[in-house]
């Protein structure tokens, strides 16, 4: 049964889309996308692989370069399509708002000139039409993190860990930066250990390029999440209800009860022993640890360890 | 050439042939005549030119305006209709080949999570296992956007209470979503974290009550969420000493400056602004003992008696404060 031409102009939308900006996908692979089957599919591309003709002075007019089909099915583009080179209309406010985020986030983490990216963010903006501030963390160490990746050379760091006091001088050979969570991470290969681990780029205190070249796999996938449950640390307390907007983040807030005198009880849970300690030195001193017993211990023995670091300093008011 | 022709190819002739033509534009007759899909010899005269008010010249411009629409409304090409020349033209295109190739890089390099363009539309088609980089977009942000667009106040459920407000900008801070904007009740400029309102009672539009930017708003100053950027406490220059291992992360977390005269000596010495004594105060505390305040001696008052009075050490805590 013949398409219609509102079905067919969805697929071939959708499949010009795809093969223009991944330069190359197997027929099947489209059909599948856009529901259809593989001979429907080709059929319908026949529409914009054979766009030939002359016009009334002879001349021929053909766009068929754009849009490749080889003969052993697979969909390619050599430079951008004439069809969508062609589109007038901007992007719907909700395409522009996604294309904005992922282009200002690009000139934050772009060392090079971009000329063509800064002026299609201008015309975003005008159509977002709300002001958008986007805030990109760019740790020192990325751009040499890159560049060891790049060259397939073994990185060397000074490592400080979240849970350690010192650096560490390590060998890492670098498989791919990449930032989610707010974080730039590297998953790499300690030089002296077969499995590749996650490195925060932010806590790289140095890092050069090294000397051993190395051949990284084709494929290293970004992970979808990190189970840290384990890390999880929660303290029940009595505070202030204000006094929960000064939390230190991040953190995660219980269920709160009233207790009718202005302030709350709940649970407060943070990642890691570093953080528990924080968020109890946070806590007013008038704030009641109510669960587990040892954290109002912990919360006074920490409190002591770092008093111990202003001793011998002159008390407020002495000259 | 007219019987082979489907209806799609006709309309992808057409935007071609458009194309051919460039700033010229074509009239009606000649799109008719050489475009193939249509019927070419329709409604002509006998010198091959198309007639005009028949019913064949009817005909043919109505398909020709369904093709336009189809051409607008599927493929975003749009042809305007020149009233003095009689041709039909080509609006130019919205982005630059180089800039759409620009900004499908970029969507190939950053995941936006959260916001779902139609298929087709310039960055969909990326594959979503290359991306570096992954921001994720809060559930609020697409409405809050209309919402400012439109100049609609707005009300939500933050921590209990049902708030209106005008959204004059949308921004992150530390990978965390706000609104800034204006609190009509309070009669203050607020930033609202987006994961505190409560989405389970919905935002909802106050329709009826449109309202302006103030021309003093300034986005960048809105977004500037450090305490110590928007503090109301005396300002003073802290000094605080850092072990070297802590001096990066201490001039990233604070905009610190490091002291020049602490070099070689293991333990570096920074200065910042603050303007906020207890978010420092707590910020600090992240830094375990491998910072301590120097100056000036209010705060270093402020750590000493905070801690002195956590630790029970009442003795520690000088008299008189």
């Amino acid at each position: 049964m013949a398409l219609s031409k509102q079905r067919q102009f969805e697929a071939l939308r959708t499949v010009l889309g795809m093969v223009e900006e991944q330069q190359a996908l197997p027929l099947a692979e489209c059909a599948a996308a856009v529901g259809m089957t593989t001979p429907a599919l080709h059929d319908a591309l026949r529409a914009v692989l054979l766009v030939d003709f002359y016009d009334a002075d002879g001349h021929l007019v053909t766009e068929s370069s754009a849009f490749l089909l080889t003969d052993d099915g697979v969909l390619s583009m050599a430079e951008s399509h004439w069809l969508r080179d062609l589109a007038a209309t901007p992007p719907t406010a909700e395409s522009a708002l996604r294309l904005l985020i992922s282009g200002v986030t690009m000139q934050a983490i772009t060392t090079a000139a971009t000329p063509d990216l800064d002026s299609a963010v201008r015309k975003l903006r005008g159509i977002v039409a709300a002001e958008l501030h986007i805030d990109v963390a760019v740790p020192p160490a990325l751009s040499t993190v890159r560049d060891a990746i790049r060259r397939h050379r073994s990185l060397l760091v000074r490592y400080l860990s979240q849970d350690r006091d010192e650096s560490t001088e390590r060998e890492l050979l670098p498989l791919r930066a990449w930032s989610k969570w707010g974080h730039w991470y590297l998953t790499a290969r300690d030089a002296t250990e077969t499995t590749p681990k996650q490195f925060r780029v932010d806590r790289m205190l140095e890092a050069r390029v090294g000397s051993l070249d190395f051949d990284p796999p084709d494929d290293v996938e970004v992970p979808e999440w990190f189970d840290l449950s384990e890390h999880d640390r929660t303290v029940r307390v009595r505070t202030r209800a204000a006094a929960l907007e000064s939390l230190p983040a991040p953190h995660r807030l219980g269920p709160t009860t009233d207790l009718g005198d202005g302030r709350v009880e709940l649970d407060i849970t943070v990642l890691g022993d570093r953080r528990i300690e924080q968020l109890l030195l946070c806590l007013e001193p008038d704030d009641e640890v109510v669960a587990p017993p040892e954290y109002a211990e912990l919360r006074r023995t920490h409190a002591a360890r770092l008093l111990t670091r202003y001793d011998g300093l002159a008390a407020p008011g002495a000259s | 050439m007219t019987g082979t022709v489907t209806p799609t190819e006709r309309i992808f002739n057409l935007a071609a042939y458009l194309k051919h033509c460039g700033p010229e534009g074509s009239t009606l007759d000649d799109l008719t005549r050489h475009v193939a899909g249509y019927a070419h010899d329709a409604g002509r005269d006998e010198t091959g030119k198309l007639v005009t008010g028949t019913p064949e010249w009817e005909t043919l411009r109505k398909v020709m305006q369904r093709d336009l629409k189809d051409l607008r409304e599927v493929w975003g090409i749009d042809a305007d209709f020149d009233e003095r020349d009689h041709v039909y033209r080509l609006r130019p295109p919205f982005f630059t080949p180089k800039e759409r190739a620009a900004l499908i890089a970029a969507a190939a390099t950053v995941d936006v999570e959260g916001i779902d363009g139609p298929p087709g539309q310039i960055g969909s088609g990326v594959s979503d296992t290359v991306a570096d980089v992954v921001i994720r977009v809060h559930a609020l942000v697409g409405d809050l956007r209309d919402a400012i667009d439109a100049r609609t106040a707005v009300t939500f459920v933050h921590q209990g209470r049902r708030r209106t407000f005008h959204p004059y900008a949308l921004g992150t801070w530390r990978g965390r979503w706000y609104v800034a904007g204006w609190d009509p009740e309070l009669e203050t400029m607020r930033r609202y974290r987006l994961d505190r309102i409560e989405t389970e009672t919905t935002l909802e539009r106050v329709e009826g009550e449109p309202f302006s930017i103030v021309e003093w708003f300034d986005p960048d100053l809105a977004f500037e969420l450090d305490p110590n950027a928007w503090g109301r406490d005396q300002l003073v220059r802290a000094q605080v000493a850092v072990d070297h291992d802590f001096l990066n992360a201490v001039v990233e977390e604070f905009g610190a400056t490091v002291q020049e005269d602490a070099a070689g000596s293991g333990r570096d010495v920074v200065a910042f602004d603050v303007r906020h004594y207890e978010a420092t105060r707590n910020r600090l505390f992240a830094f375990r003992d491998h910072v301590r305040v120097l100056t000036p001696p209010a705060l270093v008052a402020m750590m000493r008696d905070h801690l002195a009075a956590v630790a029970g050490d009442l003795a520690a805590a000088p008299e008189g404060d």
